[in-house]
């Protein structure tokens, strides 16, 4: 996906196919049993809740924090592109994106989860069908 | 049909990944081939064992600020970088304050005292008319605020590194302060810039 940044615009369809991946894979693959839906979003997440929690550390500008949040970037490259269509706000010195960044665990396992129950009720409305 | 899909799912971004490296192999076939590309910096730098980016700790440097002019340019190093003897670039704005990008900040402006952390420092003049940088100092106020990330390449201008605000700023007024073909621009990059000269190192 870095690649795809050479390319100005073609960075941003790729984005929105990667979205739409993720909600295909949730719709496809939707488990019956709850505790198991939850446990994959916590696996496919895991990365990146660890990432965010380094940045949260109190520790000096240029510590580990610094390096968690570099890495957490590179982690999420895939909405780097979206995230710089955001408008410039700064709050609290920082810049918004910075902030999406740290909430992006909880923000794509709620996109996740929102995908896995719009699956349910297709698959609910199809076995309507077929009977 | 669902293992269809869960085959299409998993090729989908190998393959568009392929597809964009021959893309860009064959559009920037030059850089790929010039030992001096910013990419060969990386990997002989990584043979090294240097691994170091933009920050590193504070070293306390002595070097005199005195005679700066807006549109210069501040350029830190960091001993062991990854990419080249200078690690991070900024554009004096006047009054003490500088136009950098950092991981976490962004494009966004911080006093010109900060480059003391650096274990060395270089002080650029572009060589332009007065106007000019007036006008490059302009550009580079529009870009306060947006994303940094590492890898930003040449083209596009929503995502910025430190080296690229400056360059796209003078470059919009007709300067190409790195006229080498390359997919990025290092810091490294200004010091061998022929549209530059040297005020002062320490």
């Amino acid at each position: 996906m870095a690649i795809a940044i050479y390319f100005p615009g073609l960075d941003l369809a790729l984005t929105l196919v990667f979205c739409l991946v993720i909600a295909g894979e949730a719709i496809i693959y939707r488990d019956e049993i709850w505790w198991r839906n939850l446990l994959i979003i916590l696996i496919w997440q895991l990365p990146g809740l660890v990432l965010s929690m380094l940045c949260l550390l109190p520790a000096d500008s240029w510590g580990v924090a610094n390096y968690g949040f570099f890495i957490l970037q590179f982690w999420y490259t895939p909405l780097v592109p979206l995230l710089s269509c955001l408008h410039e706000y700064i709050l609290l010195g920082k810049p918004v994106y910075y902030y999406l960044l740290l909430a992006m665990p909880v923000i794509l396992g709620l996109y996740f989860y929102l995908a896995l129950a719009a699956g349910g009720r297709l698959k609910i409305s199809q076995s309507y069908t077929v009977n | 049909m669902k293992q269809k899909l869960s085959k299409l799912n998993i090729l989908i971004f190998p393959l568009l990944c392929l597809f964009l490296f021959v893309l860009l192999f064959i559009q920037e076939y030059d850089v790929f081939a010039d030992p001096h590309a910013v990419m060969r910096t990386y990997v002989k730098s990584a043979v090294k064992g240097h691994t170091g980016y933009g920050c590193d700790g504070y070293y306390g440097n002595v070097i005199s600020f005195a005679g700066l002019e807006p549109g210069d340019l501040v350029l830190g190093a960091y001993p062991d970088c990854a990419y080249g003897h200078y690690s991070h670039v900024g554009m004096y704005l006047g009054q003490g304050k500088v136009m950098e990008a950092f991981v976490d900040l962004g494009v966004n402006i911080q006093p010109l005292e900060h480059y003391r952390q650096y274990s060395e420092v270089c002080l650029l003049r572009v060589n332009a008319p007065r106007t000019l940088k007036e006008k490059a100092l302009a550009n580079v106020m529009e870009y306060e605020g947006k994303l940094f990330y590492p890898l930003a390449f040449k083209p596009g201008d929503r995502i910025f590194n430190c080296t690229k605000i400056m360059w796209k700023a003078y470059l919009e007024e007709g300067i190409d302060l790195t006229p080498a073909d390359d997919l990025w621009i290092s810091p490294d990059s200004f010091c061998r810039s022929p549209r530059v000269s040297v005020i002062r190192t320490n």
